[in-house]
């Protein structure tokens, strides 16, 4: 089993974000970590944090190794074409080390473009994957949808490889991922956030329903609270659960000493 | 023009000018450049240029915006001229045109990072230098997300980041983006509104004020934008009596609207293709006509650029106060 760690970019200071992020990134790499983590844009929203694409900038150009993740990525938001050249351009500065995972429940009200309200905010967040994907990937990309169209566009960089990177998703129900699997394909992750040992459980047994043997390819990366790592430990080496990589979830950058104290438990 | 022409010229303008050779000018010295996100220009070639840049004097790197490219518009780009080196009332044209339609001047397979992302790295590696967008297509953004991000960059960037904005000329590009192409000018002067007086809305940030905001274009629209919704005005591409002109009318709004010029900051854009002892005459021209800062678009080579920005400035003396 792996782990990683995920912080919200609060600010505590004036001042200094880039330094303090580099310098715990840097010591999470060395503590033997293998991702770090933003929180996902309604906790972003909640807690009135630093933009998380800019945050893992600072995490990419410190480290070489930890995988780079969004871990509640709401592209009901975003401009697909934006939204695409902002996380390519995450991965340009990150070499190829970028994973995505998606929240495709409604967005809060907040963030939601008064350009852009869609009563499908899902429709929406599958349209806007499928052309980014084209951005991706495709030396002149076409996308033909619902909402908007584009073709022979060239949106350079693409992410490293000209892959789309790796696509979790976080808690989606069985009719959110009935309707991606239709529109996308089998995700290749799924990001349990802040769930019990027995809501994770479910959380398994709904991606087996749903998938049926593909299941047993989708990555389980479960993200616990400090206070909730011990029980996660037990709960994973008891068997109980079946997970992939633990993540623990900060609500601040945490210092090199307090990833030093994580690594020994962590790693 | 020949070559030998402008060398002559300039050679002229230099020594007729001793005493001013001895201070820098007033007149803030950016760079147009770009960062494509390739193999030769990576995060250490960044950081390089960069620093290089703001050893040598200038005030700061503006970075153009392009969500994506296309083989071909039907739209067509706006400044395909620009002020020729040795005469700035003259324009010269080095695009090329499709079916008569003028095609922005891209390289083939045109790649262009995040322009936040880059004003992160750019900044990240110096300590002075300012970093501005040139420009931003503001009208395809969600206004709800992009305050945070700004914030987040003055925070990284200890305010040093600069946003041009502009309505985006291509309608291919506009509706890719998933925005009506017909309303992007009132979704503009809306954002532009609501950027200054929603600052800090949704993010602790702690203190830096809300981004130089610099309006693109000359049409009345944009003059008129540029005076009564940002703080300051960025054309590009314009005669020394073109820029005299709209600054003229850019400064009655600003008046009309009860706003003090002297708060707000005039940056004319050029793409400049002579020989560059020719720009001492070529600034200076711009900053007698009102100009606070002239961004100069070289499109510097990988290889050499150091030495043309060192050239630069030492034409313009732009280290004597670096």
């Amino acid at each position: 089993m792996e782990h990683g760690l995920a912080c919200s970019f609060a600010s505590e200071a004036a001042g200094g974000l880039a330094d303090r992020v580099e310098e715990a990134a840097a010591a999470a790499e060395a503590a033997g970590l293998s991702s770090w983590w933003s929180l996902g844009e309604r906790e972003v929203v909640a807690d009135r944090s630093f933009d998380p694409v800019l945050g893992l900038q600072c995490v990419a150009r410190a480290t070489s190794r930890l995988r780079i993740g969004l871990s509640g990525e709401l592209l009901a938001v975003q401009p697909a074409a934006v939204r695409a050249k902002q996380i390519a351009s995450l991965d340009f500065f990150g070499g190829g080390r970028v994973e995505l995972g998606l929240d495709l429940a409604d967005p809060p009200p907040e963030l939601v473009d008064p350009e852009h309200d869609d009563a499908d905010h899902l429709g929406r967040a599958l349209e806007r994957l499928d052309a980014m994907s084209a951005l991706w990937t495709m030396p002149r990309a076409a996308h033909a949808g619902e909402r908007f169209a584009f073709h022979g566009a060239s949106a350079l960089p693409r992410p490293v490889g000209g892959r789309v990177p790796t696509v979790h998703l976080r808690g989606a129900s069985a009719e959110v991922l009935r309707r991606y699997v239709s529109v996308i394909g089998t995700p290749a992750g799924r990001l349990a956030w802040r769930e019990t040992p027995d809501e994770l459980a479910a959380g398994q047994a709904l991606v087996t329903d749903v998938l049926g043997a593909a299941a047993d390819d989708v990555r389980h990366t479960w993200f616990v609270d400090p206070d909730a790592l011990d029980g996660a430990r037990r709960a994973v080496a008891g068997g109980d659960v079946r997970v992939d990589e633990l993540v623990v979830v900060l609500d601040h950058v945490p210092s090199t000493d307090e990833v030093a104290a994580l690594a020994p438990v962590t790693a | 023009m020949s070559p030998d022409d402008a060398a002559t010229t300039s050679s002229t303008d230099n020594t007729d000018s001793t005493d001013s050779t001895e201070k820098r000018s007033a007149v803030e010295i950016g760079l147009v450049d770009l960062f494509d996100g390739g193999a030769r220009r990576d995060p250490g070639f960044m950081a390089t240029f960069a620093r290089t840049a703001e050893e040598l004097g200038f005030s700061g790197i503006w970075v153009p915006e392009h969500l994506m490219f296309f083989d071909e518009y039907s739209s067509a780009y706006p400044y395909p001229n620009h002020p020729s080196a040795d005469d700035p009332d003259r324009l010269e044209s080095h695009n090329k045109t499709v079916g008569g339609t003028a095609q922005v001047e891209a390289a083939d397979d045109q790649g262009l990072l995040d322009v936040l992302q880059t004003a992160a790295e750019l900044c990240r590696a110096t300590t002075r230098l300012r970093v501005g967008a040139s420009v931003m297509i503001l009208p395809i953004r969600n206004p709800r997300t992009l305050p945070r991000e700004l914030a987040t960059l003055a925070e990284l960037t200890a305010g040093r980041f600069d946003l041009g904005v502009g309505v985006g000329w291509a309608s291919e590009e506009v509706e890719a983006c998933e925005s009506v192409f017909k309303t992007r000018g009132r979704r503009t002067t809306a954002y532009l509104h609501d950027l200054t007086e929603r600052w800090g809305e949704g993010v602790d940030s702690v203190g830096h004020p809300v981004p130089r905001l610099l309006v693109a274009g000359h049409s009345p629209a944009a003059l008129r934008r540029a005076a009564t919704a940002a703080t300051g005005w960025y054309p590009y591409n314009l005669t020394i009596s073109e820029f005299t002109e709209h600054h003229a009318t850019y400064c009655r709004l600003l008046e009309e609207a009860g706003r003090d010029r002297s708060e707000q900051h005039a940056v004319a854009g050029v793409r400049f293709t002579g020989d560059l002892t020719a720009l001492r005459g070529f600034v200076e021209r711009y900053a007698e006509a009102g100009a606070d800062g002239v961004n100069i678009s070289l499109r510097l080579d990988d290889d050499g650029y150091a030495d043309t920005m060192a050239e630069v400035s030492d034409v313009l003396n732009l280290a004597v106060a670096a």
